[in-house]
């Protein structure tokens, strides 16, 4: 047959059959690309609006595809055709820093399957992919979460990346937008389930420590498509199985990135399944303590002994905790100078599911006694422990408005520019799941928090959409016993609902307000651009990006307290960006009507006590080396 | 006044301890429940009996002995599974490894059944996976009915071998 022939005869084929072909379009959940109550929850934000006292002008759109992303997460089969509940649907982190030294903050995304990508920030919310040349790609492995902190105090950041019982990975900065894999010298390769990274100076000797959390054993040896272990089909009683439990790990710097395992020395020890943790200085003496998630079980709080190791106070000071805490940040948010905590808890809104207009309500029944494991005094939602400045915390949440559901992890900063650092929340659960919406909480003068993601277009999602295709199955073939295939033939595209995980707040574009960036499970980021700058052209605010000397290099530990005429902004310097999320970036204050600060005073962890006094300008970042060094 | 006191409160305590006793002297039937492949099962000494229908009923109906003391002993060969019947107060997990124990009182045989109503029987995979096949009924029979009902599901265990398989 001539070639001329056989091209018609292919393309009258593709022609007649082609439609026959299209796959059939599958929502999962059968509402997932209309939800019916979006409507309402936009309308009911929306006609609540003019009764707020909280600063809300201000709009953010979702500018990914302006923005030269085109990073797309990719989850595992656990989390795809091959469903179960297994902590691989914990997803993966968004980090920023500043990785060539050219004063923007750049972006690096993490994935579980087909490499992680690190994005340069070329200005004007414009980026370039960066990651072939950084080589930062861990294409190899199932990455959870990444941290970047300066290990070798030479000035630039380092990054830390945590995998899936793969080996964790440390990469130092060589300056020059290239990173080298120095994990095994560093001695910072375990494997294990591996899931937040924090750094901290718990000693206070000017080196960066690191924490990282351990989830527990929850895949089995089998591997699956694209090199990841299969996941546990029980993963989640985890708790009730001791052989299952891996310890989180603190590691000691000993100068050169080289590191120590000192968890047993350290006296912190501990077998919770932890997915994120965070570290504060919340006994106000001058060392940073840890307050440890437990996905699984009571949280824990180590206080730190003076930089000789740690103490575990849990009970003590924390007698009821979520059961399921999953993200964490610590920050005044009531700006009386010292640090409440912002708790998540996804687990406990997994005892069943809540329709979307009881979503601000607590679960109203936990768990049975005997799979919590626990002595069973949990609160059924998130938790906002408010710092009662005598070292003890009281839970305010059922009064603050702190509940959302299905919350991942979350992001504090002044989105506003009020003074009061607001909370965006990551949430939904993908497929099989409804969708449910990211929360934006604006912080209402440290009183209450209220929640404005319909008002101030964080949702509806860029054109409404909440969902995506999810997978694909050939009903008439190899997937023919698929449940999803029950009197179906033919190809089938499984679409399911979008989600985020991690986020991150930062100024992308170097405008003046804070905008947001996602790290979505199985879909592109979210690229949320605030407008505030340009609807207030003199909008007030200041940051600061600290530069320690006999201080670790980023200054992590140090607490920022700014004046003005009407106000005082308290600031810790402590990396923690969001769930899963450890970053290098400059201090934000907002300074509402304030357009003078009159006084900048740094606590160094060193104990170096340093200040600035007016005129200290105002619409700046002030890099502030640390004094005596 | 306080010898008054005690002696108004002696009976009420010796009731207490003649109704503890009482309970604790109940004879307690147990039955195994199993999750398996998002569907219920019950595993007997004559083998597995299965809580569908065997003309493919996708919704479980759980038989139990009325006015009975009962211990739920529940497992799963597989997933983690939520098993409620909120109606006698039952919220427990099936977990595989760890059996976890529900215990409850069966109310009157009957009093379900002339309505021909049962009592609601709620089950998904934790992490809210649902699947139809774990909701279902409990129907509270009289231990006559309840004995026949058993039999014959071991009868049918014993000519069609096991009664567990699904295809989902």
């Amino acid at each position: 047959m001539p070639a001329r022939l056989r091209t018609r005869l292919w393309l009258a084929c593709l022609l007649v059959a082609g439609p026959a072909m299209a796959a059939e379009r599958l929502p999962f959940p059968a509402d997932v690309l209309n939800p019916p109550w979006v409507e309402g929850r936009q309308l009911e934000q929306t006609l609540d609006a003019d009764s707020l006292a909280v600063a809300h002008d201000l709009q953010f759109r979702d500018q990914q595809p302006q923005s030269g992303i085109n990073f797309r997460h990719q989850v595992v089969e656990d989390a795809g055709r091959a469903y179960k509940a297994v902590h691989y649907d914990h997803g993966n982190a968004v980090v920023a820093a500043d990785v060539d030294g050219d004063g923007l903050p750049d972006l690096y995304f993490a994935t579980q399957l087909g490499g992680n990508a690190l994005y340069r920030n070329l200005g004007n919310g414009r980026f370039e992919d960066i990651t072939a040349r950084a080589g930062v790609a861990v294409a190899d492995r199932v990455s959870v979460a990444a941290a970047f902190a300066d290990t070798d105090n030479d000035g630039d950041p380092d990054l830390f990346v945590t995998t899936v019982n793969q080996g964790n990975l440390l990469f130092r900065n060589d300056g020059d937008g290239k990173f080298t894999n120095i994990s095994g010298p560093a001695g910072l390769d375990h494997r294990g389930h591996a899931s937040g990274a924090i750094f901290l100076d718990y000693d206070r000797d000017g080196l960066l420590d690191l924490f990282v959390t351990h989830v527990g054993v929850y895949t089995t040896d089998k591997i699956g498509p694209g090199g990841y272990r299969i996941g546990l089909s029980d993963g989640f009683s985890g708790q009730l199985h001791p052989d299952r439990f891996e310890t989180s790990r603190l590691y000691h710097n000993l100068g050169g990135n080289r590191f120590a395992d000192v968890t047993r020395s350290a006296g912190i020890e501990d077998n919770s399944w932890s997915g994120d943790a965070h570290a504060a200085d919340l006994n106000g003496d001058g060392w940073p303590d840890i307050y440890l998630l437990n996905m699984q079980g009571h949280d824990q709080y180590f206080e730190n002994q003076a930089g000789k190791g740690f103490k575990r106070r849990s009970r003590e000071l924390f007698p009821v905790t979520p059961w399921g805490s999953m993200g964490i940040r610590i920050a005044d948010f009531d700006n009386d100078g010292d640090p409440d905590i912002f708790v998540t808890d996804m687990h406990t809104d997994m005892v069943e599911e809540l329709p979307p207009a009881r979503e601000k309500e607590r679960m109203p029944h936990n768990y049975p006694q005997a799979f919590l494991a626990t002595d069973g005094r949990h609160m059924l939602g998130n938790a906002f422990f408010r710092n009662a400045g005598n070292g003890t915390f009281r839970d305010i949440s059922a009064e603050n408005g702190a509940e959302t559901f299905w919350p991942w992890g979350l992001s504090s900063g002044d989105l506003n520019a009020d003074g009061f650092e607001d909370v965006f929340i990551t949430g939904s659960m993908n497929y099989p799941f409804r969708y449910g919406v990211n929360s934006l909480l604006l912080n209402d003068a440290g009183k209450r928090f209220v929640d404005a993601e319909y008002l101030l277009g964080v949702e509806p999602r860029r054109d409404g959409k909440t969902a995506t295709p999810w997978f694909e199955l050939d009903c008439s073939g190899p997937d023919r016993t698929h449940e999803l295939c029950k009197n179906r033939a033919g190809a089938v595209e499984v679409w399911g609902a979008l989600g985020s995980r991690s986020s991150v707040i930062l100024d992308l574009d170097g405008d003046g307000d804070l905008d947001i960036v996602t790290n979505e499970f199985g879909s592109v980021p979210q690229v949320l651009v605030s407008d505030l700058a340009q609807r207030r052209p003199r909008l007030n605010y200041l940051a600061v990006r600290l530069e320690g000397k006999k201080s670790n290099r980023d200054g992590l530990g140090a607490r920022v307290q700014l004046e003005t005429d009407r106000g005082r902004y308290v600031r810790f310097a402590d990396g923690k960006s969001g769930y899963l999320g450890f970053s290098s970036m400059p201090l934000y204050f907002g300074l509402a009507a304030d357009e003078k600060a009159v006084r900048l005073e740094i606590t160094w962890p060193s104990g170096v006590r340093q200040s600035l006094d007016a005129p200290i300008d105002t619409r700046k970042t002030h890099r502030i080396v640390e004094a005596g060094g | 006044m306080r010898r008054g006191k005690i002696r108004r409160r002696l009976p009420v305590t010796g009731m207490a301890i003649a109704l503890l006793l009482s309970a604790c002297s109940e004879p307690v039937t147990e039955i195994q429940i199993s999750g398996h492949d998002y569907r219920w099962r019950m595993p007997t000494r004559t083998g597995d009996v299965s809580l569908y229908r065997q003309t493919g009923s996708e919704q479980a109906e759980l038989w139990l002995p009325a006015n009975r003391r009962i211990r739920l002993v529940l497992n799963s060969d597989d997933f983690i599974y939520r098993f409620e019947i909120p109606a006698l107060g039952v919220r427990e997990m099936a977990v595989p490894g760890v059996p976890m124990m529900a215990e409850l009182h069966t109310p009157d045989a009957g009093r379900y059944e002339l309505t021909g109503d049962g009592m609601e029987l709620k089950g998904d995979q934790m992490c809210g996976f649902r699947h139809q096949s774990l909701k279902g009924r409990v129907r509270i029979a009289a231990p006559a009915e309840y004995r026949a009902w058993l039999e014959a599901q071991g009868r049918l265990t014993a000519g069609t071998g096991s009664a567990t398989g699904r295809g989902s």
